[in-house]
């Protein structure tokens, strides 16, 4: 080996946050089974939203009520599937780091901590969206064609169904980005995801069961501030749309600070 | 150069490095030894910054670790356990660690090559031996080509062969005036690499000497005589705090006394000797015997200070 070898020469060589998610694109793109997870995720969106919407009427008859009323609903039915897998899989991406000890080389290689953080959010939110995004058009689109249900299929211009569509994609990324907190929070897969069922699916049924006491609190929740973002049929007490988002950012954010602060205080 | 200064770390009730204060040189390798257990490795996941210490500070290439900017320059560590995603290729693990640092994916070419595992590049490091994934540690802590190299017990699962390719490189890398310092609980290992020693032992410095200087540490001066008398040798040598040991009908190895004490002796009563040779204690002893009176030092305070030799340095 040359001591100063050629292909480091110039003062070029340091750390930059830019340079960070580039890394991390490279670990995210160079694990197979992250890809084919990803791949399924959006065909079961695709596939979901596209065959409901297919046997909308023959599933519930003819001039059946909600798929009539809810003709973009039905189409993006598998999106509560892929908030579940990308939940999951934020995590993991983060657990995975500590339970191989890959972590050790990322965080030797930016000994800051913080940008390494950032950089999987960006990189994997990035992807989510991007992903749930092309998988619930070809499902609306697709759907919509083949829509047989009374009152005839949605378009993409009608009132608040764009914004139903873009919020589709957006809160599973969402999600993605709330798994991937809770596993630098918690850094187990189990602990991780048990948390994230806890706050998408029980905590909603505990405060149904608590409704007399706390009201409205319940529609706080991330998954509910979810459903309110991309409401294509508004519930009674429901959240409006941009209050789903605020919300919806405001966990994001509150748990991204947590694992922030640990990340960068406690051992690696 | 390696810096630690009053480097102390508690984990909970465990005291894992204790007051510890050395200076690591570049051009030379330096062997840092202790048993299992001592705080080695902590010591170095404390200067990588991995863990923060509970007090002191530890510097590399006179800024503390974190404040570089392009920390994979100043030092190439490979810690003793496994840093690698077992599904990811070998070459895609190294491009990643390069890409947050701007280092070319040729430099990554350059460092398989230069470990031997162009061939297996592309295979996921999963399925690698021991001596392999050392290989691809090894590789990620030169890409940086960096001033100050760290490794954690190196030779662990590497055959004869890998060994003899550390220990050139190793010596080759601190020949380029670079800071060496290579971890092992191997006295052996570590005697054919190592110039200098930051001995350890409960996480306390026992010494940080040269191998000379770590040669006269010891207490045991061991002679062989060959005498045809041997039993009137023996009942001639005999005194308080003198070691004698038969080893066949005429050689005695005789601990407490120097050479010229025992020729002495035996010319005064007309003995004759027919060899007379000092023998060395390998380094191997001295390591076991200072690692002893460490352990020994936290039970019965006073013992073993004798041999800390830390003046002058850190």
């Amino acid at each position: 080996m040359n001591a100063t070898t050629a292909s480091l020469a110039g003062s070029n060589i340091k750390v930059t946050q830019l340079r960070v998610i580039h890394s991390e694109w490279i670990k995210f793109s160079t694990i197979k089974s992250t890809k084919y997870t990803l791949g399924f995720t959006a065909l079961a969106v695709i596939a979901m939203g596209v065959l409901l919407a297919a046997f909308s009427t023959s599933l519930m008859g003819p001039g059946a009520e909600n798929a009539a009323a809810d003709p973009t609903g039905t189409s993006l039915a598998g999106v509560s599937i892929a908030q579940l897998i990308l939940g999951i899989l934020g995590a993991l991406l983060i657990t995975n780091e500590y339970s191989t000890g890959m972590i050790r080389a990322s965080l030797t290689a930016v000994p800051s901590r913080l940008p390494v953080l950032w950089a999987k959010v960006i990189v994997f939110g990035t992807v989510s969206f991007v992903v749930m995004l092309v998988a619930v058009l070809i499902s609306f689109v697709g759907g919509q064609a083949l829509y047989d249900g009374a009152g005839g299929p949605a378009s993409l211009s009608d009132p608040g169904v764009f914004r139903a569509l873009v919020a589709s994609a957006f809160f599973p990324a969402a999600i993605a980005i709330m798994g991937m907190a809770l596993g630098a929070l918690m850094r187990q897969t189990a602990a991780a995801i048990g948390v994230l069922f806890g706050v998408l699916f029980l905590a909603p049924v505990i405060f149904s069961l608590l409704g007399q006491w706390i009201g409205d609190l319940s529609f706080y929740l991330p998954s509910s501030a979810g459903q309110a973002m991309g409401a294509t049929m508004t519930l009674p007490g429901m959240l409006s749309p941009l209050m789903g988002l605020v919300v919806t950012v405001g966990w994001m954010a509150a748990l991204l600070g947590g694992a922030a602060y640990v990340l960068k205080r406690r051992d690696a | 150069m390696i810096e630690v200064n009053d480097l102390t770390k508690r984990y909970g009730d465990h005291l894992a490095v204790d007051s510890l204060s050395f200076v690591v040189q570049p051009g030379a390798v330096t062997g840092f030894l202790g048993p299992n257990g001592a705080g080695k490795s902590t010591t170095m996941r404390l200067i990588l910054g991995l863990d923060r210490p509970t007090r002191g500070s530890t510097r590399v290439n006179g800024l503390p670790y974190q404040e570089h900017k392009a920390p994979m320059r100043e030092i190439g560590a490979l810690l003793e356990a496994k840093a690698v995603h077992p599904s990811r290729p070998a070459r895609d693990h190294l491009r990643a660690l390069a890409a947050t640092t701007g280092i070319s994916t040729k430099r990554v070419d350059e460092v398989l090559e230069l470990v031997g595992l162009t061939d297996v590049a592309s295979k996921s490091s999963g399925g690698f031996s021991l001596g392999m994934g050392q290989r691809l540690g090894i590789a990620s802590a030169l890409l940086g080509d960096p001033r100050t190299v760290m490794l954690d017990e190196p030779v662990n699962g590497l055959d004869p062969e890998g060994i003899l390719w550390i220990r050139n490189l190793l010596k080759k890398l601190a020949d380029e005036g670079r800071t060496v310092f290579v971890s092992s609980h191997l006295m052996t290992e570590m005697a054919l690499m190592a110039e200098r020693f930051v001995v350890i032992g409960k996480g306390r410095l026992i010494a940080d000497v040269s191998a000379a200087e770590l040669a006269a540490l010891t207490k045991q001066n061991t002679v062989r005589v060959r005498c045809p008398q041997a039993s009137q040798l023996r009942y001639l040598l005999q005194a308080d705090g003198v070691e004698i040991l038969s080893i066949g009908s005429d050689v005695l190895e005789v601990t407490g006394l120097t050479a010229e004490q025992v020729g002495t002796l035996a010319w005064g009563d007309n003995l004759c000797l027919q060899e007379l040779t000092p023998i060395k204690a390998s380094l191997e002893d001295i390591f076991l015997e200072l690692t002893h009176d460490a352990v020994e030092y936290h039970g019965t305070a006073g013992t073993g200070g004798d041999l800390a030799t830390t003046g002058g340095r850190a």
